[in-house]
This record gives C-alpha cells, structure tokens and sequence, in this order.
C-alpha cells in the first residue's frame, strides 16, 4: 500500500461497492441527527411525509427532498440568531462563524461547532496531503482572515499536516509577495485570479516569480480557472510551479481536490460528501461519464448546519477514467465547468463561461482579465467580450482580434462585439471575480 | 477485517470511553472541560476514519 501518497489509505482506496455501503450509512445516519435535532429539516421533510426509516437503500436516497441556497437564507430569518431553526445544535455549541461571499445575493451564515471546524480541517488534510504538503513545506496564505471561509480551513489542516505556516492576512499584495520571497515559502494557496494579480504584481516590482520566488506549488480553489487549461497554463509559466485545483463551498466543506496524477480532472473526497449529478433539464441522475449536470451534494459529517442533498447549481461532469495515484474516489472533469444560473443560452446557443476564458487566456498577448456582457438590442441577444492587449503587442491588434474571433466562434458557436481596453483598466479581483454580466436578466 | 484497523478502533473506542469519564469527574472545571471537548472532536474524526470502516464490516457480517 502506498502509504506515503495518503492521508487515509484505508479510506482512500476502499473497493467502490464498499465505498458506497459506507456513503449509505453515513447518508442515514446524518439524515437522522437532522431529522431529530433540526427543526428546519424536521418540518421540510415531514410536509413531504418522509422519516429517516425510509430510507433503506441507495436507490432510496433520491427521495428525500433537496433543499436550496434560497431556503438557507430564508430560515435565516428564524431564531435562533443568526443562523435560524436549521441549527442542529445548541447555540452556545458553535464556537466558528463564517459566511458566503454573497456573490448570488443575501449571504449565508455558516455556525459550525469545534467538531465542525475539526472536520473541516479533516476534509482540507485529505486534499494538502494528496496535494504533497509535508512538514518541510513553508506555506503562506496570502488571503483577508475574515468572515469568509476562504483559506481558514486549509491554513489548519497545513498546520495538522505539520507544514510551517506563514499568514499573509493584512498585507497589501507588495507586502505579500516580498514577504514570500524574505521567507522563501515554497507553496501558497489563492483564487486563480490572485495566483495571476500575484505574478503581475511581482513583475511590475522587478521579481520574476518563476526565478526571484522558491514556489514550487499553488493550491487554486474559489474559482474554476486551475481547471481551465489556458488559466493553469498561465499560472503554471508564470511561477514555474505545479498548480492544483480544490473545489468546495461555506456551506458545504472541501469536497474535491486534484492530486499530482489527475491533471485537469479532481477527485470526489466520497468517504465525506456524496455527489450526484442531474440532468439540467430532466433532473435525471447522471451516472455516465462526459455528461453536463447540476450536483446535488450531501455533507455526512457536519453537524451544527447539516447540508444535506444540497442543490449546488454548481455544474460538473464524471470523467471517463480511473486515476494512476490508485485513489478509488471518483474524478470529475474539468471542475466546475459552470454554474447552473450562469450557463445561459444567447442567441439560441448554450454558453458556459469558463468557455470564453479559456480562449482569451489561450491567447498570449491578452491580458488574464476579461470581461463579458449580455444585453438585448430589440429583440436579439447582444454580446460583448473586453479585453486587454498586453503592453508591446498594440500594434497587433487586428491580428490578435481576429485570431479571438475565429477561436470564440470555434469553442462558442457565437460571434462577439470585442472592446480593446487600455492594459490595467478592467476590475482586478483579490477574491471571487464576476465577469460575466448577463443584462438581459435586469 | 484487517488487522490493524480493528486494534486501532478498539483503541479509539477506549479513547473515547476515557475522555467522558474525565468529563463526568472534572467536567466542573473549565480547563478539563473544554480540553477534553477538543480532544473528543479528534477522536470523532478518529471514528469517521478509522471506526466507521470497522462497523461496516461488523454490520456486513451480521
């Protein structure tokens, strides 16, 4: 067995009929406490008439009712404070307050009691370890230590795993990035777009990163990009390092990570979440490989706010592959490939965002930032890409955007109106970046 | 049932046998308490990795 690649090797290559009898325990079993302990839950699933002992097998699972963003915020409302009867614990239980971004409207509290947030540090482990953090590695979080999840819980599952680590909190991206270099830290974890506002600011200072800073790995999670091969490829020639990928959400807990065999694909962390993915349309369950769908997601072992059969919106795909590191959890491809409220049809077609970054930040003289727009004009959808043209490449342009035409046609089946933006002036983000603006919604 | 995985869980289950018994006696003291509460959240995620495969197996037997 080999050990040394995992955190859990018991867990992380148990036999995929034994994976899923252990997901059905722990799906009844964090069913009950919620069923018994939450009022919410008690009355969403009595009005559908459901009780824990319903459920006896996998199949039985699809039964239970899932539960949306919308209705955390709304019970928000209730007491107690600020959380809401969904609270499956006593208040003086929770010890962590965290919150959403707010990114899709009213932010939802998080209240996780210690074992929660041992838990979370648990799921973070799983992801650092496969990711090769080990005691030798000096870890900077180059992040606000806020009332947003965001980094905390890696910070302390670095610090379980026994790395050294370095928080880079209240800094300004200067600071950071002389910080990283006076300590030489060898990895750091970030948004996709930090990694790159990072390496640009680093540049403009006179530091290369790639020769002047000893990185050798950057964990990317808050956006899709690490798994966009154009925005990897970025990253990866801008710091010389190897990128990797993590997915998770507040309310949910770190639920997939990629390992150094997975490449743009990551792993499901099964033993803690179970994923199901559904037919955008038809609310199918998807067992297939290369299928689009929304996930639907469960947390087994959260217990002051149970998430439980969670409709994520987020949008992913089962890849088609087992993974070389012998990890039996099953892949997903290419991340989160978009969220459900964002793949949105204009002009008749379907698009996905990730789909326009990758283009432009396959194209070496843009900027990484971008910015898209939908409107109508009458009755047609109307759609402008804008972007930046790096310093030195102006006199290209027609060039340039007549390769992005024909690349966007290509990967989108749409035709855009492109704004050349002077380099510098579209938004830089430290956190989540919101470049597609759909205003036909408005 | 692998060797190692059922001494271990035997273990953790003492671990947690311990840990409320220190609880019940000096539970009244604010340092044992809440010492002891963080020690019992590692032994439950000693539990989700190392006992819960251990009931799986249990419970296939039976």
């Amino acid at each position: 067995m080999k050990e040394e690649i995992y955190w859990n090797p018991y867990i992380e290559t148990l036999p995929r009929e034994k994976l899923r009898m252990l997901q059905l325990k722990k799906f009844k079993r964090i069913l009950k406490w919620a069923y018994d302990n939450s009022p919410f839950y008690k009355r969403y699933y009595s009005s559908f008439g459901l009780e824990p002992e319903d459920i006896k097998s996998f199949e039985d699972i699809r039964k239970v009712p899932k539960i949306e963003k919308d209705m955390l915020r709304d019970v928000q409302t209730r007491e107690p404070f600020p959380y809401g009867d969904i609270l499956a614990v006593p208040l003086e239980e929770v010890v962590a307050f965290r919150q959403t971004s707010g990114t899709t409207g009213v932010p939802v509290y998080q209240g996780d009691t210690w074992q929660d947030w041992e838990w979370q540090a648990e799921c973070w482990s799983y992801i650092l370890y496969a990711q090769t953090y080990r005691p030798k590695d000096r870890v900077f979080f180059p992040f606000g230590y806020n009332v947003f999840t965001a980094f905390w819980n890696a910070h302390y599952a670095a610090e379980k795993i026994g790395c050294e680590v370095v928080p880079g909190g209240v800094l300004n991206t200067e600071g950071r990035i002389l910080k990283m270099k006076e300590l030489k830290c060898n990895a750091f974890l970030a948004t996709p777009t930090y990694v790159l506002v990072m390496g640009e600011t680093a540049m403009k200072m006179g530091i290369d990163p790639k020769k002047d800073l000893s990185i050798e790995k950057i964990t990317c999670a808050g956006e899709p990009g690490a798994s966009i091969p154009s925005t990897r490829k970025r990253m990866e020639e801008m710091w010389g390092a190897k990128i990797y990928d993590h997915i998770g959400a507040t309310e949910i807990g770190a639920w997939s990570f990629g390992c150094p065999h997975s490449g743009l694909m990551q792993h499901v962390n099964e033993a803690f979440f179970l994923v199901e993915i559904e037919d955008l349309e038809t609310g199918e369950l998807i067992e297939e490989p290369n299928r689009q769908g929304k996930m639907v997601i469960t947390t087994f072992d959260r217990i002051a706010k149970p998430c439980i059969r969670f409709d994520s919106k987020d949008v992913i795909k089962w890849a088609d592959c087992t993974c070389e590191c012998g990890r039996t959890f099953r892949l997903i491809d290419g991340g989160v490939i978009g969220r459900a409220d964002d793949i949105t049809k204009v002009k008749g077609v379907l698009l996905a965002p990730t789909a326009i970054e990758d283009v432009v930040r396959s194209i070496p003289e843009l900027s990484s930032e971008y910015e898209v727009v939908v409107t109508k004009k009458g009755d047609m959808d109307d759609i402008t890409l804008k972007i930046e043209i790096k310093p030195g490449y102006e006199t290209k342009e027609k060039e340039i955007l007549s390769r992005l035409q024909n690349e966007l046609r290509l990967k989108t089946n749409l035709g855009y109106n492109i704004e050349v933006h002077p380099f510098g002036s579209l938004p830089r983000y430290d956190v989540k970046a919101k470049r597609f603006k759909d205003l036909r919604k408005h | 049932m692998d060797e190692t995985l059922a001494k271990l869980s035997e273990r953790i289950r003492e671990l947690r046998r311990l840990s409320e018994e220190t609880l019940k006696i000096g539970g009244h003291i604010q340092t044992v308490n809440k010492n002891v509460k963080k020690i019992l959240a590692n032994i439950k995620m000693l539990e989700l990795n190392v006992c819960d495969l251990v009931e799986l197996e249990e419970e296939g037997k039976n």
